[in-house]
C-alpha cells in the first residue's frame, strides 16, 4: 500500500545543524584546553592551620594514624570493624570523603581490591591515586607471608602479593606506624618532628604491651586451630599458634560438603581442638565443625571495632588473646570434669 | 651473600609439580628468558667473588618450551645448592627477629642432604621451617594446595624485590583484559499474534522476536580491555558478540552466525580540576539505572521490558561531562551530547523491538545518595534525554525518514539494606525506575502529527540469604510505544493510525520471580520465570536459565555496584 510522502509536507528542520554541532565540538575543545591550562591538579592541599584530612581503609589504620598525627590530622575509616575487609560495599558516600582527602592510608597487598579501586576511580583526587603523594600503602615494608605459588582463580580469591592480614601482628603494626609517619611527613613536612615523636612514643608503648601479650600467650604455644578465612597467619606465628586449615575451601569460596568432611577428618587426625570464628562469618559452620570434632569456638576479631568494646589496637590483640585463652580454659575445665 | 638474586624468584615459580609446570612453562618461556636477561644483567653487577654463581650450571638458555623445562629442572638443582649456602648464612638473620619464633627451632642442623623428590621440606630446604608439614602434601579432595608451604614464605631481599618489581613493570603497560561468556537457554511459549495490531508489521510476526519454544544461545561473549593512557586519561574498550538465534528478525539465514559489535570504546579523563571528568567516544552514558549495565551484568537475565522497548542500553556516541559536587554528601551532575542514543544491535533474547533515538541527543542526570545509617541507604537519580529530531519509530505509523522529537524522562530510586557485619550473607535491596516517553510521532487519518506519550517502569527487590544464593522478584509495567493500528481514511485515501480500537493504549505487565546462585564471584547461574500479560492478547510464559562466567581481569566498577 502506498503511503503519502510526509517528508515533503514537513521538511526536517534540524535543531542541531552540522554547523551547530561543529560549534559544540569547538566549544568542548576550548573548554578542555582551558581546563588543561589551569593545571591538571585535581587534588586538595593542606591549608595553613587546617588539619590533614586522612581517610583509611580499615579502622586499625585510623587508630594508628590518629596517634601518629595527633592534633594535626582528622581521621576517618571507610570500613567499619565488624565488616569483611574484602567485601565492603561500594557506597557513593565514600566518594566525597575520598575526593576531599589529603591522605589515603590502605593496608595494601590487595586487601581492599574488591572495593577501593572502584571508588578511587571516581573520586577525582590525584593525590590519593596509587603512587600519588597522599597514598600510603602500609605493606611496603612488610615481608608478606603465604604468597601464592600460582595465580590461578581455581585457588579462589587469591591475594597475589601475599596474605594481607598483617595488621594482626603487633610487630608489623610498629612497621605500619613507621610507614604512616613517613607518609604524613611527605604530605606535610612541617609536621615531621611531631610525627616522629609520636611514632617513638607509640613504638615504646607497643613494645611494653607486646612483652605482656607474649607472656599471656605462653600457654598457647603450639596450639593448633582452624579458622574460617585465611587471615590468622601473622597473629598465629607471632604468638606461637599453629594454623591447620580453614573452613573456607579457598579464600573467599564457601566450603562444600566434601571439604567439611575432609576438614573434620583432618582436625580429628591432628587433634585440633580450637575453631576461630571471625565475626563477619556465620556461626553455623564453625559451630557445626566444633561439634563434630569436640573443639571449642572462639571469637577472633580481625579489625579494631569488630566488637563494640574493642576501640583501640591494643584492645583488639587483647580481645583475641583473651578469647582464645578462655576457650582453652573452658575445654580443659571440661576435660577435668 | 646478596648474590643469590634469582633464587627465591625461581624457587617460587619452579615449585609446582612438573606436570603442571610443563604446561605453564611453554607459555612463559619467552617471559622467563626476558626476566633471566634482566636477572643476568643484575648478577653481573653483583659481587663476583661470591660463590656459587647461580647461573653457572645452567648453560645457555634458549627460548624453547622443552629446553625451558629441562632448564627449570637444572635450576632446581641449583636452587638446592644455593639453599645450602644460604643456610649457612642464615643463622644470624633469625637471631634478629625481635620475638623468638618457636616454629623456627626444629629445622636447623638436620637434613642437609638434598634429595629432590623427597617430600620432606627439611631435605629440600635445609634450615626451613619444618615443624609444620606443608599442607598441600596431604590428600585433600580437590587436589590443589590450600596453603603455600612455609618454605616459600622466606622474605625477599632488596634485589629480589627489585627484580619482581621490574617483572611487574613489564606487564603494567599491557591493558587489563577480561572475558565474559554467557549462555542463556530456556523455554518460551509462542506468543499469539494480534490481528490488526502493530502497524507496519501487521502481517508479520507481531513483536515475536522470541526464539522458538526450546532454545539455547550464546548471548554474550564480551572482551574487556582497559589501561591508563597517560597521567591525564584512561581508556577502555568493551567488544561484545553473540550468536544469532533462530527466529531473529534478521531471518533464519543468520542463524548461528556470530555478530560482533563495539559496545563501548571510550577515553576518560582522570585528573581534571574542579571535580570534573570528561568521557568521549562510545560509552554507556549516565542515564537511568539498568540502562547503564551490559546485558550480562543485569540482576535478571533479560532487561526489564519497559526499558527494552525504549532504548535498552544507554549507549551514546559523543562526549559526556560529569561534575562531583564538593559537598559532604554524594551529588553528581552529568551532561552528555551524542549523535544517537540507545542500543543498536538487538539482543537475541529481547522480545521487544527497541526504539533507540536516531539523531542528535542531549542527556543529563542528577544523582543523589544518602546514608540513613550504617546499614541502610537510599539513592535517587533523575535523568532526561532530549532529541529534537529523531528518526520515526518503526511501526509508529509515520514513514521512515520522517523526523519527530523525543523527550524521555527517567527517575530511578534505590533502597539498600546491607548490615555491615553480615552483608555478604544477608542483605536486601529494592530498585525501581519510572520512564516517561513523550513525543512519539503518530499521524492520524487526516495527515496531522499527533503527540503521544507512554509510561513504563519496573520495580524489583532482591534478597540475599546466603553468600551464594539470592532470590528476587521483578514487576514491570509499560505502555507499548508502537501499537497503533493502521487505518485508511475512506474519503481521502490517506493512511493514518488510531491509538487502537478501544482508544486505550495497550499495556503490558510482566511478573518475574528469579533465583541466583553464585558458586564464586566469577560465576553465576540464574533461573527466571516471566509471565507477561499483553493487553488484549493472551498471557505469555517464559522460563530462562543463564550460566555466566568472567575470566581474566575483573574489577567491580562503581556503576556495577549492587
Amino acid at each position: 500500500m502506498d503511503l503519502p510522502n510526509v517528508t515533503e509536507q514537513s521538511p526536517p528542520t534540524p535543531a542541531l545543524s552540522p554547523s551547530a554541532s561543529q560549534q559544540f565540538c569547538a566549544g568542548a575543545l576550548i573548554l578542555l584546553t582551558l581546563l588543561a591550562s589551569l593545571g591538571m591538579s585535581g587534588q586538595p592541599s593542606v591549608e595553613e592551620g587546617g588539619k590533614i584530612r586522612v581517610v583509611t581503609s580499615i579502622p586499625d589504620l585510623a587508630d594508628i594514624t590518629g596517634r601518629i598525627g595527633g592534633e594535626l590530622v582528622s581521621v576517618e575509616s571507610l570500613a567499619k570493624g565488624r565488616e569483611d575487609p574484602h567485601g565492603v560495599p561500594i557506597k557513593p558516600s565514600f566518594v566525597p570523603k575520598l575526593n576531599q582527602a589529603h591522605v589515603l592510608v590502605v593496608l595494601g597487598l590487595q586487601a581492599e581490591h574488591a572495593w577501593l579501586p572502584a571508588l578511587i576511580d571516581v573520586a577525582r583526587n590525584r593525590a590519593i591515586l596509587p603512587g600519588g603523594s597522599g597514598y600510603i600503602d602500609c605493606a611496603v615494608k612488610i615481608k608478606p607471608k603465604q604468597i601464592p605459588r600460582s595465580l590461578l582463580r581455581r585457588e579462589g580469591d587469591v591475594h597475589p602479593l601475599g596474605n594481607p592480614h598483617f595488621n594482626l601482628d603487633p610487630v608489623y603494626m610498629k612497621v605500619i606506624a613507621e610507614t604512616i609517619a613517613e607518609g604524613l611527613a611527605r604530605v606535610y613536612p612541617a609536621g615531621k618532628p611531631v610525627f616522629q615523636a609520636n611514632l617513638k612514643r607509640f613504638h615504646a608503648h607497643l613494645d611494653g604491651k607486646l612483652e605482656r601479650w607474649l607472656k599471656m600467650a605462653e600457654p598457647l604455644r603450639g596450639l593448633k586451630f582452624v579458622s574460617y578465612h585465611q587471615d590468622t597467619i601473622y597473629f598465629a606465628e607471632r604468638f606461637g599458634l599453629e594454623e591447620v586449615a580453614q573452613i573456607e575451601i579457598r579464600p573467599g569460596i564457601e566450603p562444600t560438603q566434601g571439604h567439611l568432611v575432609w576438614l573434620v577428618d583432618r582436625m580429628k587426625e591432628q587433634k585440633v581442638k580450637l575453631v576461630l570464628r571471625e565475626p563477619h562469618f556465620g556461626e553455623q559452620l564453625p559451630n557445626w565443625v566444633a561439634e563434630q570434632t569436640g573443639a571449642t569456638v572462639a571469637k577472633f576479631l580481625i579489625m579494631v571495632g569488630g566488637n563494640p568494646d574493642v576501640k583501640t589496637y591494643e584492645d583488639l590483640i587483647e580481645f583475641n588473646l583473651h578469647s582464645i585463652l578462655q576457650a582453652v580454659q573452658v575445654r580443659t575445665g571440661q576435660a577435668r570434669r | 651473600m646478596k648474590v643469590l638474586i634469582g633464587h627465591h624468584f625461581f624457587s617460587r615459580h619452579a615449585s609446582p609439580p612438573a606436570k603442571e609446570l610443563r604446561g605453564r612453562v611453554r607459555g612463559t618461556a619467552a617471559g622467563l628468558a626476558l626476566v633471566m636477561g634482566v636477572v643476568m644483567t643484575q648478577a653481573g653487577a653483583t659481587d663476583a667473588a661470591a660463590e656459587p654463581r647461580w647461573f653457572d650450571p645452567v648453560g645457555p638458555v634458549r627460548i624453547d618450551g622443552s629446553v625451558a623445562v629441562d632448564t627449570m629442572r637444572r635450576l632446581q638443582d641449583v636452587r638446592v645448592r644455593v639453599a645450602q649456602v644460604e643456610n649457612a648464612s642464615r643463622g644470624d638473620e633469625m637471631a634478629q627477629t625481635p620475638v623468638a619464633e618457636p616454629s623456627q627451632q626444629g629445622g636447623k642442623g638436620e637434613g642437609t642432604s638434598p634429595t629432590r623428590k623427597s617430600s620432606s621440606v627439611k631435605g629440600r630446604f635445609p634450615g626451613a621451617d619444618v615443624t609444620v608439614e606443608p599442607k598441600d602434601m596431604t590428600g585433600r579432595p580437590g587436589g590443589m594446595p590450600l596453603d603455600v608451604p612455609r618454605e616459600l614464605d622466606v622474605g625477599r631481599d632488596d634485589r629480589e624485590q627489585a627484580i619482581l618489581q621490574r617483572q611487574q613493570v613489564l606487564n603494567r603497560f599491557n591493558p587489563a583484559l577480561g572475558l565474559v561468556i554467557e549462555a542463556v537457554g530456556g523455554y518460551t511459549q509462542r506468543r499469539q499474534r494480534r490481528v490488526g495490531g502493530d502497524g507496519v508489521d501487521a502481517n508479520g510476526m507481531v513483536g515475536t522476536r522470541f526464539p522458538p519454544n526450546w532454545h539455547a544461545n550464546l548471548r554474550t561473549l564480551e572482551l574487556f580491555a582497559s589501561a591508563d593512557v597517560d597521567p591525564y586519561a584512561r581508556a577502555y574498550v568493551v567488544v561484545g558478540g553473540h550468536a544469532e538465534s533462530v527466529d531473529d528478525r534478521t531471518g533464519s539465514a543468520e542463524f548461528g552466525k556470530a555478530v560482533f559489535h563495539i559496545e563501548e570504546a571510550a577515553i576518560q579523563t582522570t585528573s581534571l580540576p574542579y571535580n570534573l571528568s570528561i568521557r568521549g567516544g562510545r560509552f554507556f552514558g549516565e542515564f537511568g539505572y539498568l540502562a547503564r549495565r551490559h546485558s550480562h551484568d543485569l540482576p535478571q537475565i533479560d532487561r526489564p521490558p519497559s526499558l527494552a522497548q525504549l532504548f535498552s542500553e544507554a549507549q551514546v556516541d559523543g562526549v559526556e561531562i560529569a561534575w562531583l559536587a564538593p559537598l559532604p554528601f554524594y551529588l553528581q551532575l552529568s551532561a552528555a551530547y551524542g549523535s544517537r542514543f540507545g542500543e543498536v544491535v538487538e539482543d537475541p533474547l529481547s522480545a521487544f523491538r527497541q526504539h533507540p533515538i536516531q539523531g542528535n541527543t542531549v542527556l543529563g542526570k542528577v544523582t543523589l545518595y544518602h546514608d540513613l545509617n550504617d546499614d541502610n541507604n537510599v539513592e535517587v537519580g533523575l535523568s532526561a534525554a532530549y532529541a529534537p529530531q529523531s528518526r520515526a519509530l518503526e511501526g509508529s505509523g509515520v514513514l521512515e525518514g520522517d523526523s519527530i522529537d523525543r523527550h524521555i524522562l527517567a527517575l530511578d530510586y534505590h533502597y539498600r539494606w546491607y548490615p555491615l557485619g553480615r552483608g555478604l550473607r544477608q542483605s536486601f535491596s529494592l530498585h525501581g525506575e519510572v520512564f516517561h516517553d513523550v513525543g512519539q510521532g503518530r499521524r492520524d487519518v487526516f495527515g496531522n502529527t499527533v503527540r503521544q506519550q507512554a509510561w513504563g517502569g519496573y520495580l524489583y527487590g532482591e534478597y540475599r540469604f546466603s553468600k551464594r544464593w539470592r532470590t528476587g522478584f521483578r514487576f514491570d509495567y509499560h505502555q507499548e510505544l508502537t501499537e497503533p493500528a493502521l487505518v485508511t481514511n475512506p474519503l481521502t485515501g490517506l493512511t493514518g493510525s488510531t491509538v487502537n480500537q478501544t482508544g486505550n493504549r495497550t499495556d503490558v505487565r510482566t511478573y518475574s520471580p528469579y533465583v541466583t546462585f553464585y558458586p564464586s564471584e566469577f560465576q553465576r547461574f540464574l533461573l527466571q520465570y516471566n509471565r507477561s500479560d499483553h493487553g488484549n492478547a493472551s498471557d505469555n510464559h517464559q522460563v530462562l536459565f543463564q550460566w555466566e562466567v568472567v575470566i581474566g581481569s575483573h574489577q567491580h566498577g562503581f556503576t556495577e555496584r549492587d
